[in-house]
């Protein structure tokens, strides 16, 4: 029989904006840059973690995304090891990768550079999360084209049905640079965290778990 | 020394993206490691990297960095005595 | 309940282009790691595991043309083809999904002069799986799993997650990276690259040994589509998170513990002693194995033989999991424990139980284990039915 589980919260970044559970935390009207936005969002926010200025792109989006999709949630009763983390990317590092191949192009100027080097794998920002948060459990970094929400429930109902996870940070987190010789050369990012328990809950959203509502949520 | 200490200070700063600290917030003889600064492994290998790229001295060895980058004055110091 | 059983496989390395082949030269002690002083890879001459590209350019030619894919591709394909070649399925039903693994697929293309005939699109990863899937005419959309060092063992453990569910029948996993600058440089500016051979878990041990490699499982849920007597079941797997550091492991293990705790439980182990052995990660830096050990200790697991097969392939990262989980599948079919090249004298903290020699023995199931960058671990269950 299959179980159903429940979402709690959800969290998207795009377009400058913020939003928690469909209402908009923050938006910017026309910010420097990316790294302008994710700033300042993050600022806004008052989160105390200095080591968010050491992320990439990726992780950045990545990690305030989560920061915010676990406010007012009941996440800290979990065990440690009862929380997955399951995150759907398309560019893979490829933004940081670029970086770090500049440092290593140019044999005459050659500085490979460890700090960046560390952020040329997409999972970094699923390590960065369970760092900040402690958590232990199942964690996977899957890549696809686009996002897919047939995919993902496929996924994570696996996983917590299975009883390898009691609750799960999952979606779409993606960073994509501008290579088109464009004057404006901003990137796109796309980011949709949702956090999925296996009861019904009392919060706002207590949506069912499905497709249909994964796409909804994405779409709005 | 005082400008070598400065240029470091602010060179840490960028490289390292020590985001919310001004060259007046880091004292010159404060741990960078462990307790003070609180810079980890990967900083270290970045030191490194600074070291060479900016000053042309190279350590082989992280471990031979301990004493070197234990604090900005130290470093400023490795620098003033090897640098050709 | 269904069963996830192994149905074939395949290894391309330093060491073959068959899984035989290179469990083989692993019996007989032979390794893969050699000296270069190939330039276009490094800056300064190095030790790794390199794959014997002018063979594979001339197996590929004989069925495809070797311009229009790139070095990972032609590794994939030839890998997949020959485990295909062992068992008896139609890859084109939409009962069949393809699992590709890898940390930095095509970044060699980031480089000109290597992407003059290819498409940039290429620096996708799921590109490199659309490749595969159109070669083979599968009929699913393919997944893709890149996560570090356990990409490999995280691609077997969501495909048996997917056959026990039933979702599927067959899940091919095809893992596979190749060695780049960039991969060797990146290592280089975290000092982690051995100057000498890996010596996992000696105590003179300096670091990593990488190396290139493809491997290929094929699991299904449908024994008679198996053509071996000996039969080969994934009872269960798992993965965590050490949640201490981006790049360096854990200091107490207790991370790589949950993986292999959630491992033996859902593979029904009630005493360790029904462990035959353990394939570990053993990666030969100073932190990562003693972080193992230590999890082995904390799991109860130090009277287990234990190995690390980096000596003989070095580290073939989003590959690593799956050549060393189908040596370990070999291990037990033919029931012959492979030692730990380059080991010599004990140098973690904790007594674990390492394979020094080639030993024939009995076996019925081994542990393995992979641990990666951004605190990843993961284990995996293998039994013979």
């Amino acid at each position: 029989m299959k179980k159903q589980n429940y979402i709690s919260n959800h969290c998207i970044i795009r377009n400058n904006k913020v939003l928690l559970n469909g209402e908009m935390l923050f938006s910017m009207e026309n910010p420097l840059s990316y790294n302008d936005f994710i700033k300042t969002a993050f600022r806004s926010q008052q989160i105390t973690y200095p080591k968010f200025f050491k992320m990439d792109n990726l992780s950045k989006l990545g990690f305030l995304t989560s920061e915010l999709v676990l406010k007012s949630s009941k996440i800290k009763e979990y065990k440690e090891n009862e929380i997955a983390v399951i995150i759907f990317n398309s560019s893979s590092s490829l933004d940081t990768d670029m970086d770090y191949y500049e440092t290593i192009k140019d044999k005459a100027n050659y500085f490979p550079n460890p700090s960046l080097f560390v952020y040329t794998l997409p999972n970094i920002m699923i390590g960065e999360i369970c760092i900040r948060n402690g958590f232990k459990g199942e964690n996977m970094l899957l890549i696809s084209q686009q996002f897919n929400s047939i995919a993902l429930t496929e996924t994570v109902n696996n996983i917590l049905n299975n009883g390898k996870a009691k609750c799960c940070i999952a979606g779409w987190v993606e960073y994509k640079r501008n290579t088109d010789n464009t004057f404006f050369q901003n990137p796109f990012y796309d980011s949709f965290l949702c956090l999925i328990e296996k009861n019904e809950n009392d919060n706002k959203v207590n949506a069912e778990f499905n497709i249909e509502n994964i796409n909804k949520i994405y779409k709005s | 020394m005082d400008t070598l200490i400065k240029e470091l200070k602010e060179e840490i700063i960028n490289e390292l993206n020590l985001e919310d600290l001004t060259p007046d917030d880091i004292d010159a003889d404060a741990a960078l490691f462990g307790d003070g600064l609180g810079l980890d492994s990967i900083d270290a290998l970045s030191l490194i990297v600074i070291l060479e790229k900016k000053y042309g001295l190279k350590i082989g060895n992280p471990d031979d960095g301990k004493e070197i980058f234990r604090s900005i004055r130290s470093i400023a110091e490795f620098i003033k005595a090897n640098k050709k | 309940m269904v069963d996830v059983y192994i149905a074939s496989d395949n290894i391309i390395s330093s060491l073959g282009i068959t899984s035989d082949e290179n469990f083989q030269n692993c019996k007989s002690g032979n390794t893969g790691i050699v000296y270069s002083s190939e330039t276009k890879l490094s800056q300064t001459p190095f030790y790794a595991s390199l794959i014997n590209w002018n063979r594979i350019n001339n197996l590929f030619g004989k069925i495809a043309n070797n311009a229009l894919y790139t070095k990972l591709e032609k590794l994939l394909i030839l890998s997949i083809t020959d485990a295909l070649k062992q068992i008896n399925i139609h890859t084109s039903d939409n009962k069949t999904l393809l699992i590709v693994s890898t940390t930095k697929g095509n970044i060699e293309l980031l480089e000109q002069e290597n992407n003059v005939d290819i498409d940039k699109n290429r620096l996708h990863l799921w590109e490199i799986a659309n490749i595969v899937q159109k070669y083979f005419h599968l009929a699913n959309e393919p997944m893709v799993v890149s996560h570090a060092c356990v990409s490999g063992l995280n691609a077997i453990i969501l495909g048996t997650r997917l056959i026990k569910s039933g979702q599927y029948e067959n899940v091919i996993i095809a893992g596979g990276d190749i060695l780049t600058e960039f991969v060797i440089s990146g290592f280089q500016s975290f000092k982690a690259i051995s100057p000498n051979p890996c010596k996992p878990f000696d105590i003179t041990r300096e670091g990593i040994t990488l190396g290139e490699g493809c491997g290929t499982i094929i699991l299904t849920s449908n024994p008679t589509i198996i053509k071996y007597k000996e039969k080969i079941k994934v009872l269960g797997g798992a993965s965590s998170n050490d949640a201490n550091h981006i790049s360096g492991p854990s200091r107490t293990g207790d991370g790589l513990f949950y993986a292999i705790d959630s491992t033996l439980k859902e593979a029904a182990i009630k005493n360790t002693n029904e462990i035959g052995f353990i394939s570990a990660h053993g990666t030969a830096t100073a932190y990562n194995d003693e972080m193992e050990a230590k999890a082995l200790k904390l799991a109860g697991l130090t009277e287990i033989p234990v190995n690390s097969l980096k000596g003989f392939f070095g580290h073939t990262l989003g590959a690593a999991g799956i050549i060393e989980s189908i040596i370990s599948i070999h291990s037990l079919k033919n029931n012959t424990l492979i030692p730990t090249l380059g080991f010599e004298n004990i140098g973690v903290t904790e007594n674990i139980a390492m394979i020094t020699q080639v030993k024939e023995e009995k076996l019925n199931t081994c542990l393995k284990t992979a641990s990666g960058f951004g605190g990843s671990n993961a284990a995996v269950f293998y039994s013979k039915s």
